[in-house]
């Protein structure tokens, strides 16, 4: 009997655990057209601006999110191995040094879409399940 | 001048709305109290010391202001000023060039720049962009921060790697020098005249090494007393048109002096999961050598660091060493708390009498050893 009232309650601890922890999948996203298929470490250097064109020579620009929200904290740990303020180190030094500027941050999913839809130059990251038929998913994290 | 340029910048950040103009800052507070010793020289360029056992913000705090604007599709202008408490917060110009970026791997840049000499040099003000609360005094004590000229940068992609190198060319006058008249009792003009230099820097991601030549020569004038020069044995000593003249109001005579410079330096910086290493080797041709190690570990917003720094002149003069133990800690999003312990260690010694020759000088048996406490909020925007 015991057991039986136990069970349910470990249950819905575990779902609720388990909630707490899954994570959102993140997908990098670019323009329909953009047949570039670049590896992790591409996508490293063209999202920190160390290289500013796609394996083809387009130009590529990166698109962020707000830092605040969950799927930047997502994405920086997930694909770029790096804290917030580890971060905002590297875009202050490439600032004050003449080096260039901080990428455009716009303030949610649609906005990224919106902005990849219209010029094939853009790349950005947004909750893989917020993805639409606008955009191609590059690559999943 | 410096008037004009801080109310052009007041100008220019009251109309925000001007198109791609984008405004943004950086700045320090800082404030130190020594815990033994007489005094502690926490940066060498505009001649930050502490002194006494009371607690200082007035030597390291700082702000800088910077402007960037697109001119058109290639071209943008930026610049940069910085007040410094050091200085009694008179508007200086770190940098203020035209770029123009020639495709996506190459620009180029021309105007008051950063003498790259050290990993740091290009932005040693900026405090949030590095884990130590200062970057070690005895490693970046080059007085000369700046040149005016040209710089070409140019990236190459080398499988997952990028090389950037940059080549430079330009000169430099630091008139009166405040670090030199701190150090040598009498005035004393410099010219760094064609400066030429060049830096590779090969970024692998975790691992980035980087190294950097610059060499040129450097005209220096002393104005000193003749008994003096002839002391020294200067030769070929003059009246200079400048009248200059010493504390008792007798003219000063001048000796110039011919070097050629070099500085070398290299440095390999390691991200390992989250250890970080860095270490630094410069050397300042005919003048000296200096050294930097530091070993940090981040975790959650923190980040514990240790540190090394050594400085060694190529005679026993001077000669001193740093070791830090700090923290960094990101309480808020573009804010950063600092917190450190420096112990300076000097062992500078005159080589004819033997005795101490430290670089802080209060009294004649003073050692120069100095251990310092300091703490500081950076932040950016």
């Amino acid at each position: 009997m015991k057991r039986s009232f136990f069970a349910p309650v470990l249950l819905a601890l575990a779902m609720l655990t388990n909630s707490w922890s899954v994570m959102a999948e993140v997908a990098v996203i670019a323009h329909p057209s953009n047949e570039n298929s670049p590896n992790k470490a591409q996508l490293i250097k063209i999202f920190l601006k160390k290289n500013k064109a796609f394996g083809d020579g387009s130009p590529a620009k990166p698109i962020y999110q707000k830092s605040g929200q969950d799927i930047s904290k997502e994405f920086y740990t997930k694909v770029l191995h790096k804290s917030a303020s580890q971060l905002k180190s590297y875009w202050t030094k490439l600032m004050f040094t003449g080096n260039g500027s901080a990428p455009k941050e716009v303030k949610g999913a649609d906005e990224v879409i919106e902005l990849i839809a219209n010029n094939p130059s853009f790349i950005g990251y947004i909750d893989a399940s917020k993805v639409t038929g606008e955009v191609k998913v590059i690559a999943k994290f | 001048m410096k008037k004009i340029l801080f109310i052009l910048y007041l100008l220019l950040m009251s109309f925000p709305s001007l198109a791609e103009v984008s405004i943004n800052g950086f700045g320090s507070i800082v404030a130190a109290k020594l815990t033994s010793g007489d005094g502690y020289i926490a940066e060498y360029p505009n001649v930050a010391i502490y002194e006494g056992s009371s607690v200082d913000f007035s030597k390291e705090t700082r702000l800088g202001i910077q402007i960037s604007a697109d001119i058109n599709e290639k071209t943008s202008v930026t610049s940069q000023l910085i007040m410094r408490s050091a200085n009694d917060y008179d508007v200086e110009l770190s940098w203020l060039f035209l770029s123009y970026q020639i495709d996506n791997d190459k620009k180029v840049q021309l105007g008051r720049l950063r003498l790259p000499v050290y990993h740091f040099s290009e932005y040693m003000d900026v405090g949030y962009a590095y884990p130590w609360l200062r970057i070690p005094s005895d490693t970046y004590s080059l007085d000369v921060t700046n040149y005016n000229g040209v710089r070409y940068k140019q990236s190459f992609q080398i499988s997952d790697y990028v090389l950037e190198a940059t080549a430079l060319f330009g000169r430099e006058k630091d008139e009166d020098s405040e670090l030199i008249s701190y150090l040598f009792p009498k005035q004393i003009d410099r010219e760094f005249k064609n400066l030429y230099g060049a830096v590779l820097n090969f970024d692998m991601d975790t691992f980035v090494i980087r190294s950097s030549y610059v060499e040129g020569n450097l005209e220096e004038t002393r104005h000193l007393q003749g008994w003096l020069a002839t002391a020294l044995g200067f030769e070929n000593t003059y009246i200079s048109d400048l009248g200059k003249v010493d504390e008792n109001g007798d003219p000063l005579v001048a000796a110039d002096t011919e070097y050629d410079i070099s500085f070398f330096d290299v440095s390999v910086q390691w991200h390992l999961d989250n250890f970080h290493f860095f270490a630094e080797y410069n050397k300042f041709k005919p003048f000296y050598k200096s050294y930097f190690g530091s070993i940090s570990y981040s975790f959650d917003e923190f980040e514990p660091y240790l540190l090394w720094s050594k400085f060694d002149l190529e005679e026993a003069w001077e000669s001193h060493d740093t070791t830090a133990i700090g923290v960094r800690y990101n309480f808020m999003p573009g804010m950063a708390l600092k917190f450190d312990v420096s112990r300076f260690d000097d062992t500078g010694y005159n080589p004819f009498t033997r005795e101490p020759n430290p670089v802080y000088k209060a009294d004649d048996d003073g050692d120069g050893d100095v251990t310092i406490v300091s703490m500081a909020i950076d932040f950016v925007f």
